[in-house]
């Protein structure tokens, strides 16, 4: 009976080649979507399973709340692990990372020239840290690996890099200029992995974490703590209860040592828990975590991506089931035959879910050739690098099937049992043609619902294109463009180098200005505390402010484009003026709750009582992401030595149109000054676009689907049309011979399809309403959901299905009426 | 056979019932040939329908080999069809994406007939009305007369004791029409097979023994054929 069922559904294929090339169509695009985002879901969600400790591995985590700041952050001091694993018996081990930014590594070859990259993925770890996770090494013991000075692990792929297939053991690199010699190699970690390295050096030899052993403010390093057992919810809670004690324990002096009370400020409503979070459910559950962990994904965004994936392949079989349905009259009179023949119900089920089933096995077929051919876009938006081997991996091929199965299921049964109830009796009383295409109601709310998905997703991805947009382009306070960024602190260790270094650039005739500065906006800022002057009675102002600054010298201003909007710059470069002067930003002085900024003074007890002097307000700008509000900041002047970090940059204003002979002559100057290390260079606005990876992820993919949302739309839309015309070709042809105009004939035909897409936009637009709304109240900046918005996407929508449905009502109306009625 | 009690079919429409059918009531024995005439719109498809069960009488009861078919549901009905009823259309009703041979194969699927004698049946079959060579053509390559003898086939494979002809040479010509009467009679006579027709022509009800004439919905007479009846 299946042969037969099989034979029959294939010569039907054949006898409508239209229609099935539409239907194949639709599904092989909708299956191959909703396949790619099943993998990149499957992916998100294996993140971490594969470690052998993973449900016992915890990422220590603060939630924080100072003055108004709060949230919730990875970013932890150093002592917190160390105490951590003395104090609590549950804890197994504990270990810190600490970011060593991007580092130059360099492998010097005798008589040949030196093999030197800047690397992201170098980091200075505990001893205990390869043990805690338990990588699998290929060289190498994961226990002593990292217990001598100067020890180097490498992933796999750094010693593949470095040293080929040659044994990276014992082998020496240069870290920033210092010999590290290799004692491990880690197998390659799966991309489905929180923590990523490439170079693991012993924090031992990073100085600068130990000179902070006694800060719990310094939130620099990274910390793991490993249990004895897998936790509970419960056991975690009771864990986390007992983590107070600790904090008011040792946390106070530490405090107290930059000039505050931290019990003081804890009774005035402050926070700082430290919480476990498991690894399993860190990767997907804390999207709004602050965090160096740069692999956190977002939970909400991943399953947004896996219900969509869904819907285009619930709008494809609509397609199917719309068609179907659509010829149930040259069905019908089929089911009445085989009904007088002898046939049950449920072998005509069968016979028409094979039908489904085998479209959409040839829908699959189809997919696979699209879904491989698209493998290099789907790895571009998504960041995996999956393979082809890895597309049909039988894991993959498992879910290929499944979907297959729910595919035909989806878009075969609801046909299936309509068809099959149809009565002999009724169907071949007459000879032909007297049933309705059945159903119209059904398929007619098929259609809006395709429309509306699609509608709906063309706002919403048009909002979040907007968003982004706003959010990389819109930068009142601060000049993005043809700002070139160049990493020099690591590079030239001594000052005078560096300044040297700054004059050669500035000599350049391509070049406005060059300044040089510890961090810059969106790469970061240096947080602390600071207590402004008072005032009287009458203008309370606040008595402890958090900062974020940045140091720099007189052409920071000039080379960022910020704009002074009251007092003045620095004046000169020696600091004999401004080594006591800050510029602040208006939120700052927003905050403080000063009248007249100018001339007041800022202590800051983090450096023995330093006092500076506000010479100048700045324009706000935006110092990272427009999630967040803009936060007080200041500039300070390099000579007022109040801090320093690990970064340091050089920021060149370009002349617009210069950037390329501006870029090569800096490389030239970057080789003569600086020959250890390979020329690095940034773009301001590169690096603040780059703060939206995430927006920009769910821009391109949200488009993507509404492409193809609206790609199978049509593709239905328009086999409808083709059929209704197919349908009405004798009521056209009596129409034009009573006098109708192709015009006129167009329009009648039209109208039906177009009155289902307007209700669609009434449907749409207050459901894309409402999830733009709730997005875009991410952002304390952001712009404004207006109705012309809608207006033009529900024109674009009508317009595109006219144009889909007038093809063929245009063809249907030209017909001469001669050819139509000859028939009957 | 076949045992009709008052049956009615009506349709109401508005206020008022529209009746198809009145009071019909017939009495149809094992190997008859009987023949339903009668004027257009007198109710004769519909009693062809409820013969076959494809329609439903609003009031009545039909009695089926002693049974109630009143009381049958959907998978006893389609049991009969399977092994009792065939059914001859004016519009043929050959699928149209099966091939005469998959055509005749069909009702004996659902009979669920073992392959090996679903073979010999249908080359059987295929010999009797000459169509060995047409086995691998589709309907729609077949004249009309063709298209009804391999529908005819399809009544008869199965081997039912009830053959239902609605207008069977309706739509042809009258020497392929007089060929479809004669191999009724043949099947009548020699296969005892009980054959109800549907037909406009008196030429052709004459190949029966009875001739039920239908008038608004009620039998208005019936005639026996004589040089049938011997």
């Amino acid at each position: 009976m299946l042969t037969h069922h099989l034979l029959l559904a294939l010569r039907n294929l054949r006898r409508r080649t239209f229609f099935s090339a539409v239907n194949i169509t639709g599904l092989g695009v909708g299956l191959a979507t909703c396949w790619l985002i099943g993998l990149y879901v499957w992916h998100e969600k294996s993140f971490d399973r594969s470690f052998p400790y993973a449900d016992r591995i915890c990422a220590v985590a603060l939630d924080l709340k100072m003055g108004e700041e709060e949230g919730r952050t990875t970013n932890t001091p150093p002592p917190l692990g160390p105490r951590l694993a003395a104090d609590f018996p549950e804890i197994e081990l504990a270990a810190r990372t600490f970011y060593l930014q991007e580092s130059n590594i360099r492998l010097e070859k005798p008589g040949q020239a030196p093999l030197s990259f800047a690397e992201t993925g170098a980091y200075a770890a505990d001893t205990s840290f390869l043990e805690l996770f338990n990588f699998p090494m290929l060289e190498g013991d994961p226990a002593t690996a990292l217990d001598h000075s100067r020890n180097l692990v490498l992933s796999e792929k750094a010693a593949q890099k470095y040293f080929g297939n040659n044994s990276a053991i014992g082998q020496t690199l240069l870290i920033n200029d210092r010999p590290f010699t290799v004692s491990g190699v880690a197998k390659q970690l799966p991309t489905a992995s929180t923590v990523q390295f490439d170079f693991l050096v012993p924090m031992a030899d990073f100085k600068v974490v130990e000179r902070f052993s006694w800060s719990w403010i310094w939130l620099q390093v990274d910390t793991w703590v490993r249990l004895r057992e897998a936790p509970t919810s419960a056991s975690l809670a009771a864990l986390e209860a007992k983590f107070p004690a600790m904090v008011h324990k040792h946390a106070p002096a530490a405090f107290e040592r930059i000039g505050q009370n931290f019990e003081e400020q804890l009774r005035r409503g402050d926070r700082w828990n430290v919480q476990l979070l498991p690894l399993p459910s860190l990767h997907l559950e804390h999207p709004n975590l602050a965090s160096r962990l740069s692999t956190l994904g977002d939970g909400t965004q991943v399953m947004m991506f896996g219900i969509i994936g869904l819907l285009i392949l619930i709008l494809a079989s609509m397609n199917f089931m719309n068609l179907t349905t659509a010829r149930a009259s040259t069905r019908a009179r089929e089911v009445g035959v085989r009904k007088a023949l002898g046939s049950d119900r449920g072998t005509l089920v069968g016979q028409f879910l094979t039908e489904s089933m085998l479209y959409s096995g040839l829908g699959m077929v189809l997919a696979t050739v699209l879904a491989g051919a698209s493998l290099p876009i789907f790895n571009q938006l998504t960041g995996l690098e999956l393979g082809i081997s890895q597309l049909f991996a039988w894991q993959n091929l498992g879910l290929a099937a499944g979907l297959t199965v729910l595919t035909g299921l989806l878009g075969g049964l609801y046909p299936a049992f309509f068809l099959s109830k149809f009565q002999s009796g009724k169907v071949l009383k007459t000879n032909a043609g007297s049933i309705k295409g059945g159903h119209a109601g059904i398929r007619n709310g098929l259609v809006v619902f395709q429309f509306s998905a699609t509608i709906a997703l063309m706002l919403c991805s048009w909002m979040v294109l907007r968003q982004l947009e706003f959010a990389q382009k819109s930068s009142p306070g601060l000049n993005r463009e043809h700002v070139l960024v160049l990493p020099v602190l690591r590079n030239l260790e001594n000052p005078t180098e560096v300044e040297s270094f700054r004059q050669q650039i500035a000599q350049l005739p391509e070049v406005s200005a060059v300044s040089r500065a510890t961090f810059l906006p969106s790469l970061g800022s240096f947080g602390d505390f600071y207590e402004p002057e008072q005032g009287d009675q009458n203008h309370a102002v606040t008595s402890n402010l958090l900062l974020s600054s940045y140091l720099g010298d007189t052409r920071l201003v000039p080379a960022l484009g910020l704009d002074i909007i009251a007092g003045r710059n620095f004046q000169d470069d020696t600091g004999l003026a401004d080594s006591c002067s800050v510029i602040l930003n208006e939120a700052a002085v927003r905050a403080i709750g000063w009248e007249n900024p100018i001339g007041k003074w800022l202590r800051y007890p983090g450096n023995q009582n330093q006092r500076f002097q506000v010479v100048g307000v700045m324009r706000d700008f935006h110092l990272g992401s427009v999630r967040t509000a803009i936060e007080p900041a200041a500039i300070f002047h390099h000579s007022s030595n109040t801090y320093k970090v690990y970064a340091s940059y050089l920021a060149v204003r370009m002349q617009p149109g210069t950037e390329k002979t501006c870029i090569e002559k800096t490389g030239k100057l970057w080789a003569a000054a600086i020959p250890n290390a390979p020329f690095q260079y940034d773009f301001l606005d590169e690096s603040f676009a780059r703060i939206y990876r995430s927006e920009a992820k769910m821009g391109a993919v949200l488009s993507v689907f509404t492409g193809l949302a609206l790609f199978i739309g049509c593709l239905g839309l328009f086999a409808l049309a083709v059929f209704t015309a197919e349908q009405r070709t004798k009521e056209i042809g009596v129409r034009k011979v009573l006098g109708a105009s192709v015009a006129s004939v167009t329009a009648l035909l039209a109208r039906d399809f177009i009155k289902l897409v307007v209700i669609a936009i009434f449907i749409a637009s207050p459901v894309a309403y409402h999830f733009m709304h709730k997005w875009l109240s991410n952002f304390a900046y952001h712009v404004e959901i207006q109705i012309w918005m809608f207006v033009l996407a529900g024109s674009a929508a009508i317009v595109i299905a006219f144009l889909t449905v007038s093809f063929q009502s245009i063809k249907a109306a030209l017909a001469n009426p001669v050819q139509s009625l000859r028939n009957e | 056979m076949i045992e009709l009690k008052n049956i009615e079919r009506y349709y109401p429409t508005g206020a008022v019932k529209t009746y198809v059918l009145r009071y019909i009531n017939a009495h149809i024995a094992e190997g008859e040939f009987v023949s339903i005439m009668g004027p257009s719109g007198s109710g004769k498809s519909t009693l062809l329908h409820i013969l076959g069960m494809l329609d439903e009488p609003t009031d009545g009861e039909y009695w089926f080999l002693g049974e109630g078919v009143h009381k049958f549901n959907e998978r006893r009905r389609t049991e009969m069809y399977r092994e009792y009823i065939g059914f001859v259309f004016q519009a043929y009703h050959l699928i149209d994406d099966l091939t005469v041979y998959e055509n005749l194969e069909t009702p004996l699927m659902y009979k669920k007939v073992p392959s090996s004698e679903r073979k010999s049946r249908i080359a059987d079959i295929l010999d009797r009305f000459n169509m060995v060579a047409k086995k691998d053509l589709f309907p729609n390559q077949l004249s009309g007369g063709q298209q009804q003898l391999v529908g005819i086939a399809r009544a008869l494979i199965g081997r039912p004791k009830l053959i239902l002809a609605d207008e069977p040479t309706g739509n042809l010509q009258s020497p392929q029409a007089k060929e479809i009467m004669e191999i009724f009679k043949t099947l009548n006579k020699e296969d005892g097979v009980t054959i109800i027709q549907v037909t406009h022509s008196e030429e052709n009800a004459r190949y029966g023994n009875r001739i039920l004439h239908l008038k608004d919905g009620r039998v208005e007479n019936e005639e026996l054929i004589k040089d049938r009846a011997a």
